[in-house]
């Protein structure tokens, strides 16, 4: 069973009283009751010392009424003469007239003179012994002494005429009247007893039979001195009557039920008060146990309160003690912890920097926005801004710049929508609800027509904003937001202020982020097929070479153009290791090419990003020698626009390669803008022509201009120039009339997988097919 | 006591008076501490010779202070006793002696009719109405008889010739002490023996007193 801690104390509490009061109530009882049990102890030898008195005034009685026969002359004059006769008759008249029960007269050397009543042999010589008990034989006596078992007080007195002719007796029987009437004076059992050899006989007094019963029953013995003692529920004392010539005791009792009458009275007084007391200790605790534990409850409760949340729950401040004290304290932690709470709330929701909710608050609002729109029938524009070069701004000033910048912006941009969160470094999010966005996205730029003015210095921003709308390009905030940052990406790809969604692009980022998941796995299961398009060399059939083409033929989305997923996979920055795996299968087929008899000069295309990797020189030197090819035979395609871009960068590899003897061309070249000075820096050895100036050269005048022109400046400064996309015979003609290098093209052959590639650079080795 | 003495002078001028021997003879009577007894009536008998005619004798036993005076007396059988009242209040006087029992009631004075002892032996006088009152007149036949004084002495004017028989009496002997002596020489000091305890001191304590003498 589970106490409260309240029932404990109230146990504790009680049982502490009970125990205290218990001990109070049994020493109490026992001192008094050894108090009464002491004065009654006490109450019976004053009894028996009553007892005693009234017996000897008694036999002072008995003394007169004998002083009175031996002091009449005539009966002096009887006993002097020894007249028989009238001695008795005097006698029995003085016996009738003191109303004593036997009266006889001795004689001084102790013979019998005279008796009232015929005395035995026995009774006569217990006479004699009392009598000669003493020498002062001329004083009067008094002896108890047992006749027939009955009790007598003798009172004997001289006869003197005037020396002492004889002694006369008179015996007193003491009777049930005696003792009852001592028994009315003393309040006592009286009862008197012969102590013989070996018995003790009851003679007088005035027991019950069933007490007297009892007291013969047991094995009860005279004690030697008078004493008290407790005995069948009576307390009893003994006083000796006589010791010679007889002992004889009188027991004096009482019981114990009327000694300890005044106890019981007193006891229920004392029961009755103590329990009284008890009960009232017990509500006491009870009442000091609630009063403890209620503000103990009252806490309990209000912290359960508490962590459900409710901090307005508020303890009863009862009392000034501790528990009051407690509670006050308690009330003043509760407060703390809901304003406490209250901030951690805003700081978990808010941007401590611009004081917008934060990303985390995205969803949530959100959520409330599109009931609004909902609700309002309007249309939602979920709008992601970011600040143009903020980067820069944020390295070139400061950071303490960088940050004020970000709070005029959180406030102008709060100023347009009050449903402003900040979910980045420079990135908001504005939920508008409009039925013009293109207006309202107008607005947002508008409000950055003016300089910040921050400070000392004033600074102009621009933002890029993508944005998505509700409900047309979605239903839900993850959509709404994923779409909104594509626009964003657009922009910011467009270098374009605004962008709204267009419908598609979800799908193709979706199909992007397909093809790079797919990507790891495309090499080992076959997916990836590497292709080789021969590059012709008019002049020298023998030179003959080929440029690696990638294929992807992914078994769920088919043929993936690498233009698609190099794009992706350079986006993702992983084209490092589509470039490896390439060259590693292209130098492994030159290789294999060789062993079939057929030298081959192998073009691989690189990535820009390529470039800017340290140990790709190494990697490639460590192919070509794995393979035994020669780094003269090694040309390395990288396109113009690419490499215009990252010139600087890219320089340092491009040179450790050239450095190692391979050689570098230029793709696509004509669509990338570059400046002769750029291209004169570089260890370029080929420039390939893109062919959209190929493809038409044959009715393109302007094509053929820059074709021939084009060739001229390569041979100027020392570059092959190799022309793509020769389908015809008339451009094969038109090229190598004017001197083009290399030729390349579906005129001569298609990109073709590695086996079909062997046979076709055989026969055309061999002159099968006519170049 | 002066008036004691007086009485007791003249008895001993009488019996010198009426006694015809030679010199005065003395005797001293002691118990077994040997310490003199004094009220010891010594009595004594010649060889054969008989005491001259007691006709007319008289003693005397007064009542003074409630007391006999004296307190013993011895007389010759036949005398008269007479038993004045010297108190001023009444005395009852008797004797259930075997000797000589007699009643003297109530008087005062000298109002008494004496009283004639005639028999040999000890007679206790008592008072009916004052118990403490005890006197003793002892009663001889012979003419020679004495009452020792305080310091136990008793004197003789005159005592037989020849062989002598004595007797000596006193209250607190339970029987006469008796001897022989060959000359009324050799009467000199005789040891009664021991004595009971003196009748006039056992003063009888009260009653209630008694009670506690078990």
């Amino acid at each position: 069973m589970r106490l409260t801690y309240r029932y404990k104390l109230l146990l504790i509490l009680l049982a502490m009283v009970m125990v205290l009061v218990l001990a109070i109530y049994l020493a109490t009882r026992a001192v008094i009751r050894d108090a009464v049990t002491q004065q009654a102890y006490l109450d019976l030898e004053r009894g028996g010392e009553l007892f005693s008195q009234l017996l000897q005034d008694r036999a002072g009685q008995l003394a007169q009424s004998v002083g009175v026969l031996v002091d009449d002359f005539g009966f002096k004059e009887a006993v002097a003469t020894a007249d028989r006769a009238t001695i008795v008759s005097a006698l029995n008249n003085h016996r009738l007239r003191v109303g004593a029960d036997i009266a006889l007269v001795l004689e001084p050397n102790g013979e019998l003179l005279a008796s009232s009543q015929v005395i035995n042999a026995e009774g006569f010589a217990l006479l004699s012994k009392a009598l000669a008990g003493s020498n002062e034989i001329n004083n009067t006596r008094y002896a108890p002494i047992v006749l027939d078992n009955r009790l007598y007080q003798f009172v004997f007195a001289p006869v003197r005429a005037p020396l002492t002719v004889a002694n006369a007796g008179v015996g007193f029987k003491v009777d049930q009247s005696l003792a009852d009437h001592l028994k009315r004076l003393t309040d006592l059992d009286v009862s008197f007893w012969r102590q013989g050899a070996e018995t003790t006989s009851y003679l007088a007094g005035t027991l019950s039979d069933n007490d007297l019963a009892l007291m013969q029953s047991s094995d009860w013995r005279m004690p030697d001195q008078d004493s008290t003692w407790l005995a069948d529920e009576k307390l009893n004392n003994s006083v000796t009557v006589t010791r010679v010539p007889q002992q004889v005791v009188a027991v004096l009792q009482v019981p114990l039920e009327k000694v300890m009458q005044p106890f019981a009275v007193l006891d229920t007084q004392l029961l009755t008060l103590t329990f009284s007391f008890l009960l009232a200790a017990g509500m006491l605790a009870m009442f000091m146990a609630r009063s403890v534990t209620r503000p103990v409850r009252e806490l309990a409760g209000s912290a359960r309160k508490m962590a459900e949340g409710d901090y307005a729950s508020q303890v009863p401040e009862h009392s000034a003690d501790e528990l009051g004290d407690l509670a006050r304290a308690f009330n003043q932690m509760q407060r703390a912890i809901a304003v406490r709470e209250k901030e951690i709330t805003y700081q978990a929701e808010h941007d401590s920097l611009t004081g917008l909710a934060n990303r985390a608050q995205v969803f949530p609002c959100m959520r409330v926005a599109i009931a609004a729109a909902n609700e309002q029938h309007l249309k939602l524009i979920v709008a992601i801004a970011d600040i143009q070069k903020f980067t820069q701004i944020n390295d070139g000033l400061s950071s303490e710049t960088g940050d004020k910048v970000l709070a005029e912006v959180a406030r102008r941009l709060q100023a347009i929508s009050p449903s402003t969160l900040r979910l980045g470094s420079d990135e908001f999010l504005l939920l508008i609800h409009s039925v013009d966005p293109p207006a309202a996205i107008d607005a947002i730029h508008l409000a950055f027509n003016n300089n910040l003015g921050l400070d000392a210095i004033d600074v102009h921003i621009d933002l890029n904003v993508g944005y998505a709308q509700y409900p047309d390009d979605g239903d839900n905030a993850d959509l709404l937001l994923r779409r909104a940052n594509l626009a964003l990406s657009e922009a910011r790809l467009g270098h374009i202020k605004s962008c709204a969604y267009q419908s598609g692009w979800d799908e193709k980022h979706l199909r992007r982020l397909h093809i790079l998941s797919a990507y790891s796995t495309a090499f080992e299961s076959g997916q990836m097929q590497i292709y080789l398009q021969p590059k012709i060399n008019p002049h020298i059939k023998q030179e003959l070479g080929a440029e690696v083409l990638i294929r992807w033929i992914h078994p769920e989305m088919g043929f993936i153009s690498p233009e698609e997923f190099i794009l992706v996979i350079e986006s993702a920055g992983q084209i490092s290791l589509l470039t490896r795996w390439v060259l590693a299968q292209a130098f492994a087929a030159a290789a294999a090419l060789r062993d079939e008899g057929v030298e081959l000069i192998l073009s691989v295309n690189l990535s820009v990003l390529d470039l800017l990797e340290d140990d790709l020189p190494e990697y490639i030197n460590a192919l070509t020698m794995q393979y035994d090819l020669s780094a003269q035979s090694i040309y390395l395609e990288v396109t113009e626009s690419a490499i215009m871009r990252e010139a600087d960068r890219s320089l340092a590899t491009l040179r450790a390669l050239d450095a190692m003897g391979f050689k570098l061309s230029i793709d696509d070249y004509g669509t990338g803008f570059s400046s002769l000075s750029q291209l004169k820096k570089l260890p370029v050895h080929e420039l390939k022509i893109d062919k959209s100036f190929v493809m038409n050269l044959d009715a393109d005048k302007d094509d053929q201009q820059i074709v021939k022109s084009t060739i001229e400046l390569g041979h100027t400064l020392g570059l092959s120039i190799t022309a793509e996309g020769v389908e015809t015979a008339n451009t094969r003609d038109w090229l190598i009339a004017n001197g083009c290098d290399i030729l390349q093209g579906y005129f001569y052959s298609k990109p073709l997988p590695l086996d079909a590639f062997s046979l076709w650079a055989k026969k055309y080795l061999t002159g099968d097919i006519d170049a | 006591m002066k008036t004691s003495r007086q009485w007791w002078l003249a008895t001993g001028f009488l019996i010198v008076a009426v006694s015809v021997s030679a010199t005065p003879n003395g005797v001293q009577l002691v118990d077994d501490d040997l310490q003199p007894v004094a009220d010891a009536v010594i009595a004594i008998y010649g060889d054969g010779t008989a005491p001259t005619a007691t006709i007319n004798k008289r003693a005397d036993v007064d009542q003074v202070d409630r007391q006999f005076t004296p307190y013993v007396s011895v007389v010759e059988a036949g005398t008269r006793v007479y038993f004045p009242n010297s108190d001023d209040i009444r005395h009852h006087v008797y004797s259930f002696s075997p000797a000589k029992r007699f009643e003297l009631r109530l008087y005062h004075g000298t109002t008494a009719e004496p009283v004639v002892f005639e028999q040999a032996g000890k007679v206790v006088l008592g008072c009916n109405i004052h118990d403490d009152m005890i006197g003793y007149i002892y009663v001889v036949d012979t003419p020679y008889y004495a009452v020792t004084d305080a310091s136990g002495a008793a004197r003789f004017v005159q005592l037989p010739e020849g062989n002598l028989r004595y007797q000596v009496q006193h209250p607190q002997l339970a029987e006469p002490v008796v001897g022989e002596l060959s000359a009324a020489s050799e009467l000199k000091t005789i040891n009664v023996g021991r004595l009971l305890p003196d009748p006039r001191k056992t003063k009888p304590r009260t009653e209630l007193e008694a009670l506690f003498d078990r």
